[in-house]
């Protein structure tokens, strides 16, 4: 159905509004960031910082309380509570290869939730030192609209950044930062609650559902790690690098040479490039892989870089770090 | 200044951050003008996206995208934390919202034109976080789907859904109103 949205949308866009002034707050962002200590944004700063031992001491009695309680909930690898390892059947392959799974790597997991007579059905978990998955099955077929909230047994919270589902067949797999640290070591006991569903028509459905379930993380394989080498000025450190669920996860170090610039339009109409370029490219000339997620962080004058790489088969590659008129350092990374 | 004068890390960027807001700041001001509940709560959010994106400057990774697209995921996100205690009130417009059929609609677009801006933006002021966010970035901002779509995490195609179904909302809660 065309929904006449045409006199609405022009009178949103037309609305007038009392807007900020652009300018002068470019001022107050400009004046704050200037700051030689950054960690309070301009609404707080009247508001007095948190002692740093707390999270020491948070840390200290979460760990009593570990040690007191044992492991019977905690640790769901030792209460022989870990679900059937096998693959969820009737999940849609084409989504699982999307994120890099294959069904063998999933655990299978049967918790259900109804609410506003819609059923949701946890068909599936993952989890690795990479991210934490979930698949659901939503009956009659919808898609999570609302807020999603991953809670482990320790009370940590995951958000999600990432997502894809077919409205048409109820299939939604999540996906969510990796286990913390204390559930990683035990096994992750989770629960899965959601506010609101949309159905294909476009209507939302509002209820409650939790899902249940268990998942141990993938230990995967430590790969030797590319060769370090130069780039332009600078120099390229591989710290780390595994292969887990066919996932490639590379760590490097990158010291003298900046990663994050952009490359500018050159003319009125175009878009600014990436100066950095990465990919996975196969020794035997197949095509490269682009990378499927890039963090950079910087500690001092050290820039940290994370690279992953989704369906990678075992084999040789060559790993090519290229910043646009610095330079390319190419490496060979064998996986197994 | 150059991008170093902000405590970027040792990064050096091709782009100023005076640059960098001067293209964004009039884009994301009208943003939270059209999101926010209040011109002070504009002011807040729009102050505070503006400053988490100069400080995060040096963590942009041009490789996941456009500076664009990072910049409104950082808008989103920072609305997102503002309107988090509005949830209450989201789920009573959500209950109030529904379908409506393509007869109603064309009698309604006739009533549109002569609602007044005041009562049209009360009314958008009136729909839950979400739907304030999704219609602010798309005809406040006037990003495309793509872009607001990257700036929610979702497909263009979801993001186009999502905004019909903010504008139906929309129309329900003018209608009530009426």
């Amino acid at each position: 159905m065309i929904r006449p949205t045409d006199n609405l949308a022009e009178r949103l866009r037309k609305l007038p509004l009392e807007e900020p002034r652009p300018d002068a707050m470019t001022a107050r962002v400009l004046a704050e960031a200037r700051r030689a200590a950054p960690r309070r944004s301009i609404a707080w700063a009247g508001r007095p910082m948190r002692r740093p031992g707390f999270l020491a001491v948070a840390v200290a009695l979460l760990v009593l309380t570990l040690a007191s309680w044992g492991e019977l909930y905690f640790s769901p690898a030792t209460a022989a509570a870990l679900a059937d390892a096998s693959g969820p059947g009737g999940f849609s392959g084409e989504i699982l290869d999307h994120v890099g799974l294959g069904g063998e790597n999933i655990t299978a997991e049967s918790s259900s939730a109804t609410s506003s007579g819609y059923k949701v059905l946890l068909v599936g978990a993952y989890a690795d030192s990479i991210r934490t998955v979930v698949l659901l099955k939503i009956a009659p077929a919808a898609s999570i609209a609302g807020d999603l909230r991953l809670t482990d047994q320790f009370g940590t919270v995951y958000q999600a950044p990432n997502g894809e589902g077919n409205l048409e067949t109820g299939d939604q797999v999540m996906s969510f930062a990796p286990a913390s640290r204390l559930a990683s070591l035990t096994g992750m006991r989770f629960s899965l609650t959601m506010n609101q569903i949309a159905l294909l028509g476009g209507q939302q459905v509002s209820g409650s559902w939790t899902v249940k379930g268990v998942v141990l993380l993938k230990s995967g394989t430590t790969l030797q790690t590319p060769a370090s080498g130069s780039l332009g000025p600078g120099t390229v450190t591989f710290v780390d690098a595994r292969y887990v669920g066919r996932v490639v996860s590379i760590k490097a170090e990158v010291r003298g040479v900046s990663l994050g610039g952009v490359i500018p339009a050159t003319r009125p109409g175009t878009k600014p490039q990436p100066a950095l370029s990465v990919v996975l490219a196969p020794a035997d000339g197949g095509p490269p892989k682009l990378v499927n997620s890039l963090e950079e962080s910087s500690t001092g004058d050290v820039g940290q870089l994370q690279l992953l790489f989704v369906n990678v088969d075992p084999g040789k590659y060559f790993v090519a770090i290229s910043v646009d008129g610095v330079g390319t350092l190419r490496s060979t990374l064998v996986v197994r | 200044m150059d991008a170093l004068g902000v405590d970027l890390g040792g990064h050096t960027l091709p782009v100023t951050t005076e640059r960098f807001c001067e293209q964004h700041a009039p884009a994301v001001c009208r943003f939270a003008a059209m999101a926010a509940k209040s011109p002070s709560e504009a002011e807040d959010i729009a102050q505070e996206a503006m400053l988490h994106a100069v400080r995060q400057l040096n963590t942009f990774d041009p490789i996941r995208g456009e500076i664009g697209a990072w910049l409104w995921r950082i808008v989103a996100n920072v609305a997102r934390d503002h309107q988090r205690a509005e949830r209450r009130r989201f789920a009573l417009w959500t209950r109030l919202s529904r379908v409506r059929d393509a007869t109603a609609e064309s009698v309604e677009s006739v009533a549109i034109d002569h609602i007044d801006n005041q009562r049209l933006l009360a009314s958008v002021r009136g729909l839950g976080p979400r739907d304030r966010t999704l219609l602010a970035l798309r005809f406040g901002a006037d990003l495309d789907l793509r872009a607001v779509g990257q700036a929610l995490g979702m497909s263009d195609a979801a993001a186009g859904r999502a905004v019909l179904r903010a504008l139906d909302k929309l129309r329900s809660h003018l209608e009530v109103n009426l």
